[in-house]
């Protein structure tokens, strides 16, 4: 589905219980990511620091922090998980003008459709492991450079 | 001897004196009675009697005072001559203790010392000093007239008894003649002051602005006009004397006695006429009085040219109801704005409810949006698990199973569409609201059309029939999404107006500075009682659930929001036709060109 081996592990905050409860319901019918919901960004922040993470889905307007500082958190625990807004149809205006700060994926207005959601959810997961295999073929090159470089510097010294 | 006897001698004296005396005052009175025949003249006759006086009595002085016809004592007329100044008569004025005496008294006074008669101690009479003074009264059938005075007697012995006889005999003679003298003045005075004031009456009627027209009240006949009346009727003075009032005026009510019997009645008449004997269309009023002048009885009729002021009334009227329709119509537009405004504000208001509502309903609609969806697919594949070919065989044929999950089938079914419905709704508001702001842009109209086509095609479906008629007509500078929002509505409302088969015909065109989208259905019609509502916010006739009535009010605000409009037309039973008008852009328009956006 995804192209990866491992599950992917996606986390959904709004401080609604019910939205949480749909999304989480919807998605584990449908998939079967890992889905880790939270109705607090705080306590999202505090709990996804040491856990792996390919993409988040978050509300714009909350108590404790807006989705974009979430976003921007989340961003510096996790650069390569995918950032996805859920907004209020009110909240828009807002949320574009905040986008450019977070480099955000895509943005979803509620009240939205299951499978549209499911389908940015799934694209966003693709171009999540697209980005980590690139990321993991880039360190390969660099591996098998650095050994080339230490062949080559091996070679060199038997000849020399 | 008897002719030289003494006594006898006085005696022929005496006699002769007697006779001279006689001889003189028959002279005096023939002198005077003469004058009856000569004149008639007051002045003449007064310079007579005052001659013969003061020739008679040898006096300096003589003066005739009249008594005004009231008996006041001042001003008595007083002529007087004096005896050095020729003939001329001049005013005297004389002391008023004398007169006031004489009033009182009326009877012949004496004085030969004026200066020790304590009756008149002040007599004080201007230049002309008083010694001595005689006056009898004037008397006239019975009533005291006037004074004959005579002053100064000549010589040393004064005023006798001889000399008053003589002044009373005089006086009975001139009085009557002074008074017919009087009379006669007092006539030619009246009549002077009679024929100047017929002068005035007769200029103030030749010259007055009103015809009249003076008629007897036995015959009608008219007996004097003016020469206005000659202008109105068109006749020469000749040929109105002697005719009938209803003979010369053009008027159908002077004919009938009652005319007349009302004006007797109520001493007054009034009426309005129309002629044309003067060459020219005039109106009058016309005012027909009873008047008496002594004994005669005279309809007095005056006529009013009220042409002009007619013309100016219905010049003033032409106005006033030119101003009146000015203030009509301001006020109609008045209102028509303030209707308006009213309306934008009401739009406003619940723009800004509709906006809030809209955004809380956002999560719990999400939310059972979602759920419904999810719960379907669960339901199919619990369908799956429980009937599909890898199923256990007790659940495959569970009656009660397969019963449970086709209810369950049924009320997601139902929730899903509960859901899709209240999601539209409150995209409907949202749009309402409209709280995107996207930027205006240049667009196709015809793109829009086609993609609201399709997006409307399940509404459509096999039963209308869609005739595009698309003319060349320009891009317009809009917002596309709410244009769209507008055609998605119309095109909605049409096909809804069709109950079984028909068809939508869309005609675009350009007309003037306007790009207009006619978008016309074959369906039912709005009654006219309806037509006027149909753009009110929450005005539907669908049905409660199947419109929000928000429809038309919202594209009506959209088009005036792009400085357009939508006119509608219907007749029911044949259909109705919607036309968005929107403008076109100046630089388009006057260019002529074609590009996009």
């Amino acid at each position: 589905m995804n192209g990866a081996e491992r599950t992917p592990v996606i986390a959904i905050v709004d401080d609604e219980e019910m939205v949480l409860t749909s999304l989480r319901s919807f998605l584990m019918l449908e998939t079967d990511y890992e889905v880790l919901t939270f109705n607090s960004p705080k306590r999202a922040l505090a709990e996804l620091a040491d856990k792996n993470l390919d993409l988040i889905v978050s509300d714009y307007l909350m108590p404790e922090m807006n989705g974009i500082e979430l976003l921007l958190e989340i961003k510096k625990l996790h650069p390569f998980a995918t950032r996805i807004l859920l907004t209020g149809y009110a909240d828009k205006e807002n949320a574009i003008k905040a986008i450019n700060e977070v480099g955000l994926y895509q943005y979803v207005e509620k009240p939205w459709d299951n499978d549209d959601l499911r389908i940015t959810i799934q694209n966003g997961l693709e171009r999540r492991f697209l980005m980590e295999k690139l990321e993991n073929k880039i360190q390969e090159v660099q591996r098998v450079q650095q050994s080339l470089q230490d062949i080559q510097a091996q070679i060199i010294k038997a000849f020399m | 001897m008897p002719d030289s006897d003494p006594s006898r001698v006085s005696e022929l004296e005496e006699e002769t004196r007697r006779l001279r005396r006689a001889v003189e005052e028959l002279s005096i009175l023939n002198a005077i009675g003469s004058a009856i025949g000569s004149t008639m003249d007051l002045n003449e006759v007064v310079e007579l009697i005052v001659q013969e006086s003061v020739k008679n009595l040898n006096v300096e002085q003589a003066a005739v005072m009249l008594l005004q016809q009231d008996e006041a004592i001042d001003p008595f007329r007083t002529m007087a001559r004096k005896a050095h100044t020729g003939n001329e008569l001049v005013p005297f004025r004389f002391g008023q203790q004398l007169t006031g005496w004489m009033l009182k008294n009326r009877k012949p006074l004496l004085i030969n010392d004026i200066q020790s008669d304590d009756r008149f101690q002040s007599v004080a009479v201007s230049d002309f000093p008083i010694r001595s003074l005689l006056s009898v009264p004037l008397r006239a059938k019975g009533q005291m007239v006037g004074l004959l005075n005579v002053f100064n007697k000549r010589g040393e012995e004064g005023f006798t008894r001889e000399d008053q006889r003589l002044l009373s005999i005089i006086a009975s003679q001139s009085s009557q003649i002074v008074e017919n003298a009087r009379l006669y003045e007092e006539l030619q005075r009246r009549s002077k002051e009679l024929e100047e004031s017929e002068q005035k009456y007769r200029a103030l009627m030749q010259e007055a602005s009103e015809a009249i027209l003076l008629a007897a009240d036995s015959t009608k006949r008219i007996v004097e006009v003016n020469e206005r009346a000659e202008t109105l009727t068109g006749r020469p003075r000749e040929r109105l004397i002697g005719r009938t009032l209803a003979q010369v005026l053009p008027i159908p009510e002077l004919e009938e006695p009652e005319t007349y019997d009302k004006i007797a009645e109520s001493g007054n008449l009034r009426l309005t006429f129309s002629t044309d004997a003067d060459g020219e269309h005039r109106r009058f009023d016309l005012s027909a009085t009873r008047v008496s002048y002594g004994a005669h009885r005279l309809i007095q009729v005056i006529c009013l040219d009220v042409t002009e002021r007619e013309k100016l009334a219905d010049h003033l009227r032409v106005h006033a109801q030119e101003l009146e329709r000015e203030v009509e119509a301001a006020t109609k537009d008045l209102r028509t704005s303030q209707a308006k405004l009213v309306q934008q504000e009401k739009m406003a208001a619940l723009g800004r409810l509709v906006a809030g509502v809209a955004h809380e309903m956002n999560t719990p609609i999400g939310t059972i949006n979602s759920n419904a969806d999810t719960l379907a697919r669960s339901l199919s594949v619990l369908r799956e698990m429980t009937a599909g070919e890898n199923a256990p065989e007790q659940l495959k044929d569970n009656k009660r199973l397969a019963q449970v999950l086709s209810l369950l089938d049924d009320i997601s079914r139902i929730n899903k569409l509960a859901c899709e419905r209240i999601v539209s709704i409150v995209g409907s508001l949202r749009n309402f609201a409209r709280l995107d702001q996207a930027e205006l842009q240049m667009a196709d109209l015809h793109e829009g059309l086609d993609s609201t086509l399709t997006l409307v095609y399940h509404e459509l479906k096999n039963r209308i029939e869609v005739v595009k008629e698309y003319g060349d007509i320009p891009p317009v500078r809009c917002h596309p999404n709410q244009i769209n929002q507008v055609f998605m509505n119309l095109l909605v409302n049409a096909a809804q107006a069709i109950p079984e088969r028909g068809e939508i015909r869309i005609k675009t065109f350009r007309e003037g500075d306007m790009v207009k989208v006619q978008i016309a259905d074959s369906g039912v019609g709005i009654p006219p009682a309806n037509l006027e509502r149909i753009f009110d916010p929450g005005f539907t006739t669908k049905g409660v659930g199947v419109g929000t009535g928000l429809g038309l009010s919202i594209c009506f605000k959209i088009a005036e929001d792009h400085k357009g409009g939508i006119d509608v037309e219907s007749e029911v039973g044949k259909g109705s036709a919607f036309t968005l008008r929107l403008p076109i852009p100046k630089d388009v328009s006057a260019e002529g060109s074609n590009e996009r956006g």
